[in-house]
């Protein structure tokens, strides 16, 4: 396990002193593969995970995890809160695959919050309420002002007294 | 005990509206626009349908009347907004 936890570390140094995407892309791909044979040949691991749980763990969500912190440095609040939403649900129902403590673990080393002990954060309702409360926010700064609505008054009794001025 | 199983329709309807009407004179303008807005749509469907665009026909409709029939254009309005909403829904 601390084998694994030490390369784990090396990986994120490397990344991190990656200039570009595509060279960040490349070195992921290529450690990807060495830390998947690391992790089935690792003795100490095989009680744990079943192999095909460590291919699959190893292959999609470590290249998915690092993917979505790059993602999470990209975009603006409210489209991160929604990529932030929707990885956490997906998670959520891949969690249950994985060993808890390598998840975690990984989780810690790659300096993104634990989100399954955040359940509030899981529930769709939540979810929703948070867009909801976004999209109140956008309305607010186009809500008519007072004079408008006068104006339109305005308009409307001066329509009823030209029509009844036109019908006599 | 009090019997408040509308209020929460009511107030969710009242928090949509807000964002229309201007701010600190929600319920003024809710009754001017419910008076106004139903008489000018009853006006019109007069005008266009009996009336047939001449308008000293329409002087001896009742005001009321008018107002009745353009509440009924209005939430005829009403009716189709939501069914739209229904079969084009957003998530």
């Amino acid at each position: 396990m601390e084998h694994i936890k030490k390369k784990i570390i090396l990986l994120k140094q490397e990344l991190s002193s990656c200039k570009d995407r595509a060279l960040f892309d490349q070195t992921l791909e290529f450690h990807i593969g060495q830390l998947s044979h690391e992790i089935i040949s690792d003795p100490s691991l095989a009680k744990q995970l079943d192999r095909n749980s460590k291919i699959f763990f190893l292959s999609n969500r470590l290249k998915d995890t690092l993917s979505r912190k790059a993602l999470m440095d990209k975009y603006d609040p409210e489209e991160r809160t929604k990529q932030i939403a929707e990885f956490i649900e997906q998670i959520n129902g891949e969690a249950l695959f994985y060993a808890k403590e390598i998840y975690l673990m990984l989780l810690t080393e790659l300096g993104i919050p634990n989100d399954i002990e955040v359940p509030a954060v899981q529930d769709k309702k939540e979810k929703s309420a948070i867009l909801k409360k976004i999209s109140r926010e956008k309305r607010e700064l186009y809500r008519p002002d007072l004079i408008l609505h006068l104006l339109i008054v305005c308009g409307m009794v001066l329509f009823i007294v030209w029509f009844h001025w036109m019908s006599l | 005990m009090k019997n408040n199983y509308l209020a929460p329709q009511s107030s969710m309807l009242m928090q949509d509206l807000s964002f229309i009407l201007p701010k600190g004179h929600e319920k003024i303008f809710v009754v001017i626009y419910a008076l106004l807005v139903p008489y000018v749509l009853g006006l019109l469907f007069f005008l266009f349908s009996v009336g047939e665009g001449i308008f000293h026909i329409l002087s001896n409709i009742p005001h009321i009347v008018i107002w009745l029939v353009g509440y009924e254009v209005f939430s005829i309005f009403v009716l189709l907004y939501i069914l739209k909403k229904t079969i084009f829904r957003e998530y």
